[in-house]
Formats: C-alpha cells, sequence, structure tokens
C-alpha cells in the first residue's frame, strides 16, 4: 500500500500539483459556504448570525411541505423539468447534427451565428417580444385572428397553454447556445472514419447511426447527468416573467414559491432548506446517473 | 442508388429548409430590439411596440446613453474581466482537467465527486459575500474574477474532451521523454482546439452577462460592468419607495431601453464568428499529421 | 482504486475543516474593529468639532438604481460634509435593498442610520434587533420633530416605542378618474356618476365609434394586473379596478377595521357585488382585452396617449403640456380629458383610493446608540436634511445653475432640456426631504388644472391607519394571498361562478386558516395602540 502510494506519487506528482490550486479554489469559494447550509435548519436571523440562530430541526421543511399549494408546485416543477428534459435537451444536437449535415460552410456559420442570438436577450426582453406579438387585444397574432373573424386567444394568461409556451420559448432561446458543444465535439471525430464508411458504401444514416452519434456519446451522457443535478431548477427568470395568475395553477414552481415566501418574506432559513431539498434530490439522480453510465463506460467520475 | 440521392436531395433541402426557418425566427428578437431602439417613442407606442421596420430613424436614444460617459467606463470594467477573468478561468480550468483526465491516477473519482459536489450544493448569497470580504476583495474588479475562478460544468466538459483524446498519442510522446507540461502545451492543447475555444466563449459570454456579483460586491460606481448599467435603465421604472408621484419619472422610454441592450449585446455577440473556425473537421488529423 | 478516491475525499474534507474553523475565527476579530475610529482618539475639548464618518443606508431616495457618482463629482454630498463635518457614505438599497442590508448586517458593516421603504419591514428589522428606541433621542431635537405633522409621526410608533422619523413624504391622490370628454361630447352623453351610468358611458365609448373613424377600435375602459397578481390593493399600485372596488366601498387584500372589529374585505359580500360589476364590464367587452398583459403604469398610459380608450385611472398631472405633446404625437389629437368625481355606488361609498399613510422610515441602528457622540451626531445631521432651509434647496433641486435657479429668495428649476439629466440623475437619492406640496419641485406648467385635479382626488380619500399597519407573518400568508389572487380572476373572467362565492369564503377559513390571520392582525392593532 505504502508502496503504491509512493509509486502514485513519482508517477503523478506533477499531476497532484497541477491539481493543488484548484482544488484550494474549490474548497475556499464553494466548500467553506457550504456551511451556511446549517440555516436550513435554523430559524436564521441575520443579527443574531448562523451560530447564534436558534436550531428549529424540520420546522423549515414541514412549513414547505405541508404548504398548501406543496403539490401544485412540485407537480409543475416536476412535468416543467420533464418537458424541458425531454424537448430542450435533445433540441441542440439535433440542431447540431442538422448543421453538421450542412456542407455548405458560409451557410452553416451563418446559420450557427443566428440561432445563437437568443441567447442574449433577457427574458424580460423576450417577454416584451412576447407580449407584442401574443397580447390579447394588441399583439399580432390576435389582430390578424380578429382580422378573420377568429376568437382571440389569450395566449400568456391562459394555465392551458403556458407549460407548452415555457418550453417552447426554451428551446427557442437555448437551442442555438446548446449546440456550440455539440458541434465542438463533432469536430473532434476523426474525418478518416467516414472516409472509410464512404468506402464500404455506407450510408449518410448509417454513418450518423455507428461514427457520429457514437462520437459524441460521452459528451451527451455527461450533459445528461449534469442536467440532472439540477432537475428541480426550471429557469426561475424566464418562469417568473411569464408567471402570473391567470396561469400559475399550471406553472407556479418550487423556485416562484420560495422566491414568494421565502426570499421577499426574508425567511432565509426557509429558502435554505428548499434549495437542500432540490440539491438532495439532484444528488441521488446524478448519482444514480453516474452508475448507470458506467454501464456505457460513460461514468463521469 | 437512383432512389438514395432522390431522398438525400430530399433530406438535404428539408434541412436547409429547417434551419434556415429556425434562423429567421432567431432574428426577429433582434430586428426588434433594434428597430424599437431606431424608433422615436410616439410610434413605438403607437404601434403598440411592434416595429420590425422603423418608418423613420432617430438616433436619440443612443445620444442619450452615449452621454456623461458612464458607458464608457463599464465598457472598461466589462472588457477587463472578460479578458482576464477568462484567462484565469482557462488557466485553472485547463490545469485541473489534465490531472482529472487520466483514468489511471489514484484518487481520481474522489476528486471529480469533489467537484461534482459544488454543483449541486451551495451555502447561499451571505457565506460567499463573508467570504469575499475576508479575503479582502470588496469593492474591488478581482471580485468579479477570483470567486468563480473555475466552473465545475465546464471543468467536466474540459476534462471528457482530454479523457477522449487518443492515448497513443500522448504515450508516444512520454516514450520520447516529454514532460507532463510539454505534452500539455504541445500535443493536448492543440487537439483540443474545439473544446478550448468553447469553453473560453462560454467562459466570456458568462463574464459578460453577469451581474448580480458586481450588484453585491461593488459599490463604486467606476467599478461597475454594463450589465449593471443595463439593469439601470431597464429597471428605472422599480418603484422601490413606492411613491407613485415619483414612480413614473424614473421610467426610461422603451427606445432608451433598448438602445442600450444594443449597445450592451452587440459586443459579445460579435465575437462568436471568429471563433466558429475552430469548429471545422479535420482540426484533429490535420495537427496530428502536421 | 476505490479505497484511494475515499482517502483523497476525507483528505480534502480535512483541509475543508481547518479552513472553516479559522474561517469563522477572523470572522469574530472582524466584528471587534469595526468601530475603532471614534474611542481610539484622544477626547478632547472641541469633540463635536472632530470629522467623523457616517454610514447612511438609503432606500428612498428616487433613483434608486441609479448609482451615486465619486465625492469631486458631487456637489450636493460636498456641501453635506462641509456643513455637517462628516464623511457621508451613503450606500443605495436599489431593487435588492434586503440582500445588501442582509450581507452589511452579517458581515458586522451595520450603517448607522438606516431607513426603509416600508413600515412592515421597518418592523421587522427592529423585532430582530436592529433598530434603536428613538423616544428620548427625539426629545432633544424638538425642531425635528416639530417639522412633521402629527399625522406622519404617529405611525412611527411601535409597541408603544418611536424607532424613527418619517423618511419621504408621499403625495396623496395621485390617481383620479379620467373622462374623455371629447367622445362624451361627440355622443351627447353627461359625465357618470354611478355603476351603471358608467357601464352605459363605457358601452358607448366601445360600440358607437366615438372617433369616429368607421371602425370598431375603441373601449371604454382600461385597466391593468400587475406582477403581484392582485386584482385590488397591492404595493405595485394598481389602477382601474381598484377604484371599481372603492366605489362598492370595499378592496380585495384589505384589512379594516368596523365598529372595534377587524374586518377583512376579502370576504366582504360587497367585494362579491364589485366583482360581479367587473364580470358585468369585461362580459360586456368594454374592458381592453389587453388589460390581462398590462403589468405597470406605463403600459397603462400608453393606452391613454394612444387615444382609444374612453375612461380610465391615471395620475393627476395627466393634462400637463408634455402629456398632452405625447398624445398629440402617438395618438393623432389632444382629446379633452377630464378629471371626474369617482361614481358613487350602489351603498352610498364614493372612495378614489386610501389617503397616503406614512410608510417609508429612517431611524438609527442600535450600533450608534451605544455612543453618546456619535449618536449626537447622526441626529444633527438628519436634523440638518429635514429642517435646514439653506440646504432645502439643494437637496430637492439639485445644483444651483445647472437644475435649479435663485434670484431673490424665489427657486425655480430650469428646463431640463438645457441640459442632460441623464448625467445628473443621482441628485433624486437626496430629494427624499422634499415636501410633498412643493409646487418649484413640482414645477406644473399648466398649474391650475393640475392642483384643481390633485384637490379633486384629495377630496374623495379614505382614512387609512389600519391596513398599512397589518403584517402577515404566518407562512401560509402568501399562499392565502395566491389562492385569494386567483380566486378574484376566475370570478370577473368567468372561469368560477360567482356562484361559488360562499365556497370560496368557506376555503378561505376552513383551508388557509382565515381566522389565525385575523386574530395576528388584532395582536398587532393592539401592539400599535389603534385598537383597543
Amino acid at each position: 500500500m505504502v508502496h503504491a502510494t509512493k509509486n502514485a506519487m513519482r508517477r503523478y506528482g506533477v499531476m497532484y500539483a497541477l491539481l493543488l490550486p484548484g482544488l484550494l479554489y474549490f474548497v475556499i469559494f464553494k466548500y467553506v459556504p457550504m456551511v451556511y447550509i446549517a440555516a436550513a435548519f435554523k430559524d436564521y436571523n441575520v443579527l443574531r448570525g448562523l451560530w447564534e440562530s436558534p436550531w428549529i430541526g424540520w420546522q423549515n421543511f414541514e412549513t414547505f411541505f405541508n404548504g398548501v399549494y406543496a403539490g401544485q408546485i412540485i407537480g409543475n416543477t416536476l412535468l416543467i423539468s420533464a418537458y424541458k428534459l425531454i424537448f430542450s435537451f435533445p433540441a441542440p444536437i439535433i440542431l447540431a447534427l442538422m448543421l453538421n449535415a450542412v456542407t455548405s460552410n458560409g451557410f452553416k456559420r451563418t446559420i450557427q451565428t443566428l440561432t445563437y442570438l437568443p441567447h442574449f436577450l433577457s427574458w424580460v426582453v423576450i417577454y416584451g417580444l412576447l407580449v407584442a406579438f401574443l397580447a390579447p387585444g394588441s399583439g399580432l397574432v390576435n389582430q390578424l385572428f380578429n382580422t378573420f373573424g377568429l376568437e382571440r386567444i389569450s395566449f400568456l394568461t391562459e394555465s392551458g397553454m403556458i407549460r407548452s409556451l415555457i418550453v417552447t420559448t426554451d428551446i427557442w432561446q437555448s437551442v442555438g447556445w446548446g449546440a456550440i458543444i455539440y458541434l465542438a465535439s463533432l469536430a473532434g471525430i476523426d474525418p478518416s472514419l467516414y472516409e472509410a464508411a464512404k468506402v464500404d458504401g455506407a450510408s449518410r444514416w448509417r454513418q450518423l447511426w455507428h461514427i457520429t452519434l457514437p462520437g459524441i456519446r460521452n459528451v451527451i451522457i455527461l450533459l445528461l447527468v449534469l442536467r440532472l443535478s439540477a432537475i428541480l431548477d426550471v429557469g426561475f427568470d424566464q418562469i417568473f416573467i411569464m408567471l402570473n395568475p391567470l396561469n400559475q395553477e399550471n406553472a407556479d414552481v418550487i423556485e416562484t414559491w420560495v422566491y414568494r415566501v421565502g426570499m421577499q418574506e426574508g425567511r432565509i432559513g426557509l429558502a435554505t432548506a428548499v434549495g437542500l431539498f432540490k440539491s438532495i434530490i439532484g444528488f441521488v439522480l446524478v448519482l444514480g446517473a453516474n452508475k448507470m453510465a458506467k454501464k456505457f463506460d460513460g461514468q463521469i467520475w | 442508388m437512383e432512389q438514395v440521392t432522390i431522398w438525400n436531395r430530399l433530406g438535404k433541402g428539408l434541412n436547409y429548409t429547417l434551419l434556415t426557418l429556425l434562423a429567421a425566427t432567431c432574428v426577429i428578437p433582434f430586428l426588434y430590439v433594434i428597430s424599437v431602439s431606431l424608433t422615436p417613442i410616439s410610434e413605438v407606442i403607437r404601434k403598440d411596440g411592434l416595429v420590425l421596420i422603423p418608418s423613420h430613424i432617430t438616433w436619440t436614444a443612443y445620444e442619450e446613453i452615449m452621454q456623461g460617459g458612464r458607458l464608457f467606463d463599464a465598457y472598461k470594467v466589462t472588457i477587463f474581466r472578460v479578458v482576464v477573468g477568462t484567462l484565469l478561468n482557462m488557466l485553472f480550468t485547463v490545469t485541473m482537467a489534465l490531472p482529472l483526465s487520466r483514468k489511471a491516477m489514484p484518487g481520481r473519482s474522489g476528486f471529480l465527486m469533489f467537484v461534482v459536489f459544488t454543483m449541486l450544493f451551495s451555502g447561499g448569497m451571505i457565506p460567499s459575500y463573508l467570504i469575499v470580504k475576508e479575503v479582502g476583495l470588496l469593492n474591488s474588479e478581482w471580485a468579479l474574477i477570483i470567486p468563480g475562478l473555475v466552473n465545475a460544468f465546464y471543468l467536466m466538459i474540459v476534462k471528457s474532451f482530454f479523457e477522449q483524446l487518443p492515448e497513443a498519442i500522448d504515450e508516444a510522446a512520454r516514450i520520447d521523454g516529454a514532460g507532463e507540461i510539454s505534452i500539455l502545451v504541445r500535443i493536448i492543447l492543440p487537439l483540443s482546439m474545439p473544446v478550448i475555444a468553447t469553453i473560453g466563449l462560454f467562459y466570456a459570454v458568462w463574464h459578460w452577462n453577469s451581474y448580480f456579483d458586481a450588484l453585491l460586491y461593488i459599490n463604486s460606481p467606476e467599478n461597475q460592468p454594463v450589465q449593471l448599467f443595463l439593469r439601470q435603465i431597464l429597471l428605472a421604472s422599480v418603484a422601490i419607495s413606492g411613491d407613485a408621484a415619483e414612480a413614473a419619472n424614473s421610467v426610461n422610454p422603451v427606445s432608451v431601453q433598448m438602445a442600450s441592450v444594443v449597445v450592451t449585446t452587440l459586443p459579445i455577440v460579435a465575437v462568436y464568428p471568429f471563433i466558429q473556425k475552430h469548429f471545422t473537421k479535420g482540426v484533429l488529423v490535420g495537427s496530428v499529421k502536421g | 482504486m476505490k479505497k484511494t478516491s475515499y482517502a483523497s475525499l476525507l483528505l480534502s474534507l480535512a483541509v475543508l475543516s481547518g479552513i472553516v474553523a479559522g474561517c469563522s475565527g477572523s470572522g469574530n476579530s472582524g466584528s471587534n474593529n469595526s468601530e475603532p475610529a471614534a474611542s481610539g482618539q484622544p477626547q478632547s475639548g472641541e469633540q463635536t468639532d472632530k470629522k467623523i464618518k457616517l454610514s447612511f443606508y438609503n432606500t428612498i431616495g428616487y433613483r434608486q438604481t441609479t448609482p451615486m457618482p465619486a465625492l469631486e463629482q458631487d456637489p450636493i454630498r460636498q456641501m453635506i460634509e462641509k456643513d455637517n463635518n462628516i464623511d457621508l457614505e451613503m450606500t443605495l438599497g436599489g431593487e435588492n435593498w434586503k440582500d445588501k442590508l442582509n450581507l452589511l448586517i452579517t458581515s458586522s458593516q451595520i450603517p448607522d442610520i438606516i431607513t426603509f421603504p416600508d413600515r412592515a419591514s421597518a418592523v421587522k428589522y427592529y423585532d430582530q434587533g436592529l433598530l434603536a428606541d428613538l423616544d428620548e433621542v427625539l426629545a432633544q431635537y424638538p425642531d425635528l420633530m416639530a417639522s412633521f405633522d402629527p399625522t406622519r409621526l404617529e405611525p412611527m410608533k411601535y409597541k408603544g416605542k418611536t424607532i424613527g422619523v418619517p423618511a419621504s413624504e408621499g403625495v396623496g391622490g395621485v390617481n383620479g378618474w379620467w373622462i374623455n370628454t371629447t367622445w362624451l361630447k361627440k355622443l351627447n352623453l353627461t359625465e357618470p356618476t354611478n355603476p351603471q351610468e358608467l357601464l352605459e358611458v363605457m358601452k358607448a365609448f366601445t360600440f358607437d365609434d366615438p372617433d369616429g373613424n368607421n371602425k370598431n377600435d375603441t373601449y371604454g375602459f382600461v385597466a391593468m394586473l400587475p406582477k403581484d397578481g392582485s386584482l385590488g390593493y397591492s404595493t405595485a399600485g394598481p389602477k382601474g379596478f381598484q377604484q371599481i372596488f372603492w366605489m362598492f366601498g370595499v378592496q380585495p387584500n384589505f384589512v379594516d377595521m368596523k365598529d372595534g372589529k377587524v374586518v377583512v374585505y376579502n370576504t366582504d359580500p360587497k367585494t362579491k357585488e364589485a366583482l360581479q360589476f367587473i364580470k358585468d364590464m369585461i362580459d360586456a367587452k368594454v374592458v381592453d382585452p389587453d388589460w390581462v398583459t398590462i403589468d405597470d403604469g406605463l403600459k397603462l398610459d400608453n393606452k391613454m396617449y394612444q387615444g382609444k380608450v374612453g375612461v380610465m385611472v391615471a395620475d393627476w398631472r395627466r393634462m400637463e403640456p408634455a402629456d398632452q405633446q405625447k398624445m398629440k404625437e402617438t395618438g393623432g389629437s389632444t382629446p379633452e380629458w377630464k378629471q371626474i368625481a369617482p361614481p358613487k355606488g350602489p351603498n352610498g361609498d364614493q372612495i378614489l383610493d386610501a389617503k397616503v399613510f406614512q410608510q417609508s422610515l429612517l431611524g438609527l441602528s442600535k450600533e450608534v446608540l451605544k455612543d453618546a457622540d456619535k449618536t449626537k451626531r447622526a441626529m444633527e445631521f438628519i436634523q440638518y436634511l429635514y429642517t435646514s432651509k439653506e440646504a432645502y434647496p439643494y437637496l430637492s433641486y439639485g445644483i444651483k445653475d445647472k437644475t435649479f435657479t435663485e434670484t431673490g429668495g424665489q427657486f425655480k428649476l430650469i428646463d431640463k432640456s438645457t441640459y442632460n439629466e441623464k448625467e445628473i440623475e443621482w441628485r433624486y437619492n437626496y430629494a427624499f426631504v422634499r415636501k410633498s406640496d412643493d409646487s418649484v419641485y413640482f414645477d406644473f406648467k399648466n398649474p391650475t388644472v393640475t392642483n384643481a385635479n390633485q384637490e379633486l382626488n384629495r377630496s374623495y380619500l379614505k382614512d387609512n391607519n389600519i391596513n398599512p399597519r397589518i403584517v402577515d407573518t404566518d407562512p401560509m400568508a402568501q399562499d392565502r394571498l395566491k389562492y385569494v389572487n386567483e380566486m378574484m380572476l376566475k370570478f370577473v373572467t368567468g372561469k368560477e361562478p360567482l356562484s361559488n362565492w360562499d365556497k370560496y369564503v368557506k376555503t378561505l377559513d376552513d383551508k388557509f386558516k382565515q381566522a389565525d390571520a385575523v386574530a395576528a392582525y388584532e395582536q398587532q392593532l393592539k401592539d400599535d395602540g389603534v385598537m383597543k
């Protein structure tokens, strides 16, 4: 054992040395602040500070789970999260593959640059645009509906449409940005593999299936596993701006609830408790997903 | 054979059409933002904000936000944090990713878990502020850089790309007697240009877009980045005092708001086309052969 | 392999715990050296002349998101510092003022003077131990106390203690009922005085083509739905339906006292009547359907400038030339908008809004009170802010000969087009001392009409000494609010029939424990001494 360690030090000494400053960073700026997770079990009072605030056990968690709307907001969170996982997650992969199939370099670069634009607009601005298009009275779409004698639809305040709207705008906003990482991954695939396939007479679909997808498989697995870590974060900025009392039945989520009850009311302990709950769920999922990924040799640690 | 080409052509046509449509929908918001910024406010209101092409152009909104020089001070801060911050981010990320990509290194999975854990659990805003204060970074532009030195997510991505490099190249270099650092600089980095460019872009954009750290850590006006400038213009209508008689006066016209979106967004958007060349196929083989 | 990985994790944790210990240790020492300047220097006779540092947490300035310039570029701060012999360290709260204040507190940088935009927050921080009782201190500053109207001082009391002084003065009767009299004349109608007449006028404005363009493009009424989702009373200041509710003498999310008992309007039968009326308005299609996406006052005002609406609730200053100009540029004409008295409801209620309640508060931290000298200097500074005749023009009107002029003791604002206002907008963060009736500050170009409008509005304000004192303390409060807001909207949009009103009341009582909330309100009102 001692011998093995010595051996490892000789072989990987430089490696450990390279790792050290980064680890120190993580300890100081990430791990030390984690002490404050204790606030989840405290009646946190800013003036008394973390240590002096009284312990209250699971009370913050109980407040959250016993809330009248707990079922509704957890349900909405899970649903929106699931939709985003099913639709928003693969979207950039598909876009990257579509771009990859484009042979004209100029076209490819133009499309790439244009699709990445929405990432730079804040949700406040995007919502302003949505209102201009979809407002029930003056919105462009409803004015058209009106001209053709159709019934006006209040897209932004209809609880039946809000989830689809959230997911669609999310895909639209993030697809170009998300595709970048897959494009980088595609660039790493050895072109000689394609040449060999062509010689073998493999169709484009077969090339996609046997060369392209395996080539980016590990990145997909990595991003999927890491995505699971934030399964209960469904995009506060977006939902907060799109949420209103007419659609909240289907759109109020954990984060917006925490904002109202925890942050605005200054209940830091409660906000921390809900954050901890979300973290633990994410942690369990990541552990599980990593075990699964191991079967494909795609584990991330 | 004939059939295949027809399907191929159809597929190609469909692919081009869909991509063009998607790109078109992505251009609309920018067209909207730019048009509103150039349109007289009365026209914007008359058309309920729906101006995609301005009927006549006015630059008053831009003149208004350029005045006073605050915007240029803010650019200085932002450019500093983007350039210096991204360089430091890359340095630390790459030096961490290299050891973490060595599958045989003892303790590796423990370290990886140590990193991933920080993506899941966080102590929140208060302790982070206390650390920044204890380290003495409060009110310094370094407070915008040091606390975000390594992004665990990006670190994992770089590490995963490093893992995929053919080990044979690495081993060959080692047999030639090259040290770890020279392997990194001479072989791994050139081979990893796509991911280096990507993560560099991600860090740069993150730096460009962040404002919350500046909001908390920076008090002096001369150290405020452009995103705070933008927020101040967008959110001037937020009446904290709830004083109805004062609230209305502080609102910036929507054309001024959109003009500030333009000036705070265009510079970073313009970076992307320059980075794209690193995404071209064949980088790997080319560099190995060369 | 496995063993070593755990070993490295353990090693990391060991390093971690070491750092935690070190960090918390240094944290304690940090709190001790926060105020060495005051006690460290030798005590001399002319102690009061010594320059001292005062930190001031400002959440009440009128441009919270505009940062303050450096000292050299801020003549107002230079004046304040010279006049008071202090270093003024002012921090703006901004939109995240609670977060910022919390950070200052936890990192032992508690400001000496702290302002709060609303009483409820001040009370909350007082209860946590931030603010000092000021009764004894204030007794030594009769001039300062005399400068405030007693009705503004009264809300500064909490549990029998005075916890601050009134910070900024609210203007009453800001929003009033406006009607487009050009349309009224065209359609030969008279000003509505009750709900039935109001609905008839709105219908005519919607369907009888009041602008004569042969298009069905006008609406009788426009309202808004603020971000917090309340159809009625809310801190976001919603306009429109709030005034319809007042016509029936009630208001959603408003607590009042009648015959010595706490009344919650959310379950009042008159609220049901008001909801029915609003539903009738919406069903009659006289309300601009955009009301569901109008979430701030600016978007509402735009409807007035567009000139496609006939009745609305808006700011009393809308017939000032600048607004008329906007109407002309946007809508193509300047309709004769006129303010009218609120229509009288079926139960005889003629209410426009609630009176202004002194919400904002300026207090001293407990830390300051431990140091008698510093307390004295801080109080002198506060007295200077609110009573100095020499400083007032600079604090309220800005920079002499740039934003205002003085001729023989008469002050006048300089037209804003002559200078770049953006550059010196920060000055409004000192303007919180301005008086609410300062005609120089408000600088009306059409004073006869504008002042008459305000006079009219002010004569229909309801007493407001109960609701602003209410603080929801139970964790269920936000959920209850959500339920009420959601149900009210469902009632008026027809998604829930009003016949389910009783069910709604029962749900509030059973599921949302309204009785508990009322009991808490009673306790708070007793603490404040307004309920026996």
